[in-house]
């Protein structure tokens, strides 16, 4: 009798999971006079996403429905963000000419069309499909025009074979000559994509300036990327502290994605995770030990309106001997230094320290090409008080950059930077 | 009598038997012509991979990474196959196995490149594969290698699963012209693992193939050889007016023809007209659309302009209709290279009036900073930037050829 009713109740599980499974989501655009707007299932959905790969759970939490991935490879990704009610912009990775695909090979242009038709096939009905995203700046450092054919191709089979979820291709910051391709090659893309950094300033008049008619999202935002940062004497590119990129954050927030409703029809924040770009700490939301950082705050007091109960640490200023962080500093072998850092507690009441050195990685690549991560340098603490470290500074020649975390009891999380140099003597 | 014609048909028989002077002769001496010889029958190293008597395979020593097995159950051919099981974690950065072909014999591939490819039997132990997560390298005896992927064409019914599927990856797609590799003197075949995997891999070989996709040459790119060269003269490639948003900048057209400033719609209209575009440009530095102070257009429909031939001499050129010049800033923007945005501001050198209202414009490409760093073939647009409040119409864009002073290239005119 038991058996009986441990199987009625599977049957009735899997049939009520799966009744909930097949519920694909319909997705539309609608224009009015106030401008465009995004239904999902007759209800109007203004995207509040991030770009992310994991801690959906926290996007939830924080206000946030939707998620974009870049690439349909890992496919389980949709499946965890039903689970946390969030929707998918889902990316569908087209080849990109700067890292070596050739769009004159009509080979493998063929080749990666039909590996993307049977991919889009496979997913178009998952209930999580909020939007395609057909490409992620493919115009990087392009001149082969033709990449635009193949956007087109798979666009014009998605409305083929998928009524249900609007299609877009993404850009690399808004440019007049990657709109009038867009426009004249890809005439079945319903929205435009655009990975903005610091240029997010001048997104909503560019849009109209370049004349992009139809609606768009910001599919990458966030802080001014290390493409745009400045460099000191020797090459290092200066990172502003965390405090600076979360106010940042706001305001871009509030002045540029939510100061555009008429066109724009909501944005992904850029990256709710962790990845290694020029440092460890440029644009991801959480540190590579899967701590939160303040930017995670931010976004649920934009997506939320309110901030959470319990903030993390916010740090304003770094300084090496007084210099603050946009200086050059130099120093002898085996120095000793002071590294001061200014937050604020945020309420907090214990708040932990870590210090972290690493050597500089230089690295030139663009568009979020894969960077290693270098490995963690020891060095000597001399003395360490609540806003100061003193420290030796390695005994070789070389470029550095000293890191500093400061989390609450629950880990959420600040961190700043600070690169030196080391001479002889 | 009888004895003669029979004596005479001997001989007439004898004659026309033996006489080579019957035969039909060329005139000159000709080479036989042969029938051209297949180059991929006559290649000798057809097998790479039948089993594991018949072939040789190195890099099979298990690691933590990955266990390579010659399987013996599910054979597609032979008395075993390849067995490969892999996952690539920080401990492991180069993971693969390679085959001696022909036991390391010098393999000339030059004339079976175009129409020949190695295929495979593959089967996955569960699973549909759309990728084959292994990179192909053909090593040459100077070390060198170069790689191709087998991708979804060659795939057999476009997938890999449980069953024997057969896979071909085209000569063709190797890069060994890119990677300096000698494809007429071939050592080897290696297989990269990447990421992860569990794949069966039997009969491994060269066979004839052909697919009807080309290589094409396409470049987007007009080369400009002469001047001079009328800009901005089609309305559907200028960005930067769009009178629903901002009336700072609006289109107008002029033409002998037409001596009154006409606004027209229809964007074809103009070249058959043979009308030249302006631009009326009313801005107010105080204005709530003040940052709409832009516009530009490309030299070439937004395709790349080729003007490595004629930048050096020479200048841009346009006119200005207005009661004076206002400061503007020109870039000049190419698709690749470093700079790409090269830019000048407007001085007084640049300007020649004409007349009470008008004013000519003259800026020499080599007064522009870094004009020597730009890529030339790459050119892509022109941009200006009304810097401060004024009212003007602005028209007549040409570069034009000029050898002149570039600091000064109004000096002669004044």
């Amino acid at each position: 009798m038991m058996k009986f009713f441990i199987n009625i109740l599977i049957i009735s599980q899997v049939c009520f999971y799966s009744s909930v499974f097949s519920q694909t989501s319909k997705v539309t655009i609608s224009e009015t006079d106030s401008g465009f707007e995004l239904f999902r299932d007759n209800k109007p959905y203004y995207i509040k996403g991030a770009g992310a790969k994991n801690n959906f759970k926290k996007v939830k939490e924080s206000g946030g429905n939707s998620i974009r991935i870049w690439s349909s490879n890992k496919s389980k990704l949709l499946d965890s963000a039903l689970k946390y009610d969030l929707s998918v912009c889902l990316g569908l990775w087209v080849g990109q000419e700067r890292s070596g695909f050739d769009y004159n090979d009509e080979y493998k242009v063929k080749a990666q069309i039909e590996l993307l038709k049977k991919k889009i096939l496979k997913l178009k009905d998952h209930p999580s499909l909020l939007i395609w995203g057909i490409g992620n700046e493919v115009d990087l450092k392009y001149s082969n025009f033709k990449v635009w054919e193949t956007i087109e191709e798979i666009a014009k089979f998605i409305k083929k074979v998928d009524p249900n979820h609007p299609t877009m291709t993404v850009i690399a910051g808004l440019d007049p000559s990657k709109v009038f391709m867009i426009k004249k090659y890809c005439p079945s893309v319903d929205i435009l994509g655009i990975n903005v950094y610091g240029s997010i300033v001048n997104a909503n008049l560019n849009i109209r300036r370049y004349g992009w008619e139809k609606p768009y999202i910001v599919t990458e935002w966030g802080v001014n990327g290390p493409f745009e940062a400045k460099v000191n004497s020797w090459g290092a590119k200066i990172e502003p502290t965390n405090g600076i990129k979360a106010n940042q954050r706001l305001k871009r927030y509030k002045n540029f994605i939510e100061g555009d409703r008429e066109k724009c029809l909501g944005s992904y924040c850029f990256l709710w995770g962790q990845k290694q770009e020029s440092t460890a700490t440029w644009h991801g939301m959480y540190l590579s030990n899967g701590n939160p950082t303040e930017a995670v705050d931010v976004m649920e007091y934009c997506w939320k309106g309110q901030w959470p109960e319990k903030r993390a640490p916010s740090i304003m200023k770094i300084k090496l001997n007084g210099g603050n962080w946009q200086k050059n500093h130099v120093f002898i072998k085996n120095e000793e230094v002071n590294l001061e850092f200014i937050y604020n507690k945020n309420n907090n009441d214990s708040l932990y320290y870590d210090f972290q050195l690493y050597p500089e990685t230089f690295s030139t690549k663009g568009g979020g090409d894969y960077q290693k991560s270098p490995d963690k340098l020891e060095f000597n603490k001399v003395k360490q008080l609540e806003n100061s470290l003193t420290f030796n500074v390695p005994n070789k020649k070389g470029f550095y950059r000293m890191f500093v975390f400061i989390k609450n009891e629950i880990n959420q999380s600040s961190v700043a930077n600070i690169p030196f140099r080391v001479e002889g003597q | 009598m009888k004895e003669l014609n029979k004596y005479i048909l001997v001989w007439s028989l004898l004659l026309f038997f033996s006489c080579d002077s019957m035969k039909t002769v060329n005139l000159y001496d000709t080479v036989e012509i042969k029938e051209k010889e297949d180059p991929f029958l006559s290649f000798p190293f057809k097998d790479i991979f039948t089993d594991s008597d018949e072939s040789g395979v190195f890099g099979m020593k298990t690691h933590p990474c990955k266990e390579i097995t010659f399987d013996s159950i599910n054979n597609f051919s032979g008395k075993d196959h390849l067995h490969l099981k892999w996952e690539k974690t920080k401990d492991c950065k180069w993971l693969g196995l390679g085959f001696k072909w022909g036991n390391f014999k010098s393999k000339n591939l030059t004339p079976l490149f175009e129409n020949s490819a190695i295929q495979f039997m593959i089967r996955s132990n569960s699973g549909e594969f759309y990728n084959i997560p292994m990179l192909f390298g053909l090593s040459d005896y100077s070390g060198k290698q170069c790689f191709s992927k087998v991708n979804i064409l060659g795939m057999e019914d476009g997938v890999v699963d449980q069953k024997w599927r057969k896979v071909s990856l085209p000569l063709s797609t190797f890069n060994y012209n890119k990677k300096g590799v000698k494809i007429s003197n071939i050592k080897e075949l290696r297989v990269q693992l990447m990421k992860k995997g569990n794949f069966h891999i039997d009969d491994i070989k060269l066979v004839p193939y052909n697919h009807p996709y080309k290589i094409t040459t396409e470049t987007f790119t007009k080369k400009f050889n002469s001047l001079p060269i009328n800009l901005g003269d089609e309305r559907k490639y200028w960005w930067g007016v769009n009178e629903n948003y901002s009336s700072n900048f609006k289109f107008t057209t002029k033409s002998n023809s037409i001596k009154s400033n006409t606004t027209l719609n229809d964007d074809n209209l103009l070249p058959e007209l043979n009308v030249s575009l302006s631009l009326s440009v009313n801005y107010d530095s105080e204005n709530k659309d003040k940052k709409w102070n832009s516009f530009g257009f490309p030299f070439n429909k937004w395709e790349s302009a080729d003007l490595s031939e004629v930048y050096s001499t020479s200048a841009l050129n346009f006119k200005i209709i207005g009661k004076k010049v206002p400061k503007i800033k020109i870039n000049l923007v190419s698709y690749l290279g470093k700079p790409r945005n090269i830019s000048i501001l407007l001085n007084e050198n640049n300007i020649v009036q004409l007349d009470e209202n008008t004013f000519e414009i003259f800026v020499p490409i080599k007064s522009f900073k870094n004009f020597n760093s730009v890529n030339w073939t790459k050119i892509k647009e022109l941009r200006f930037r009304i810097l401060e409040t004024s009212n003007f119409e602005i028209v007549d864009f040409k570069l034009i050829e000029f050898r002149g002073d570039p600091d000064n290239p109004t000096k002669w005119f004044k």
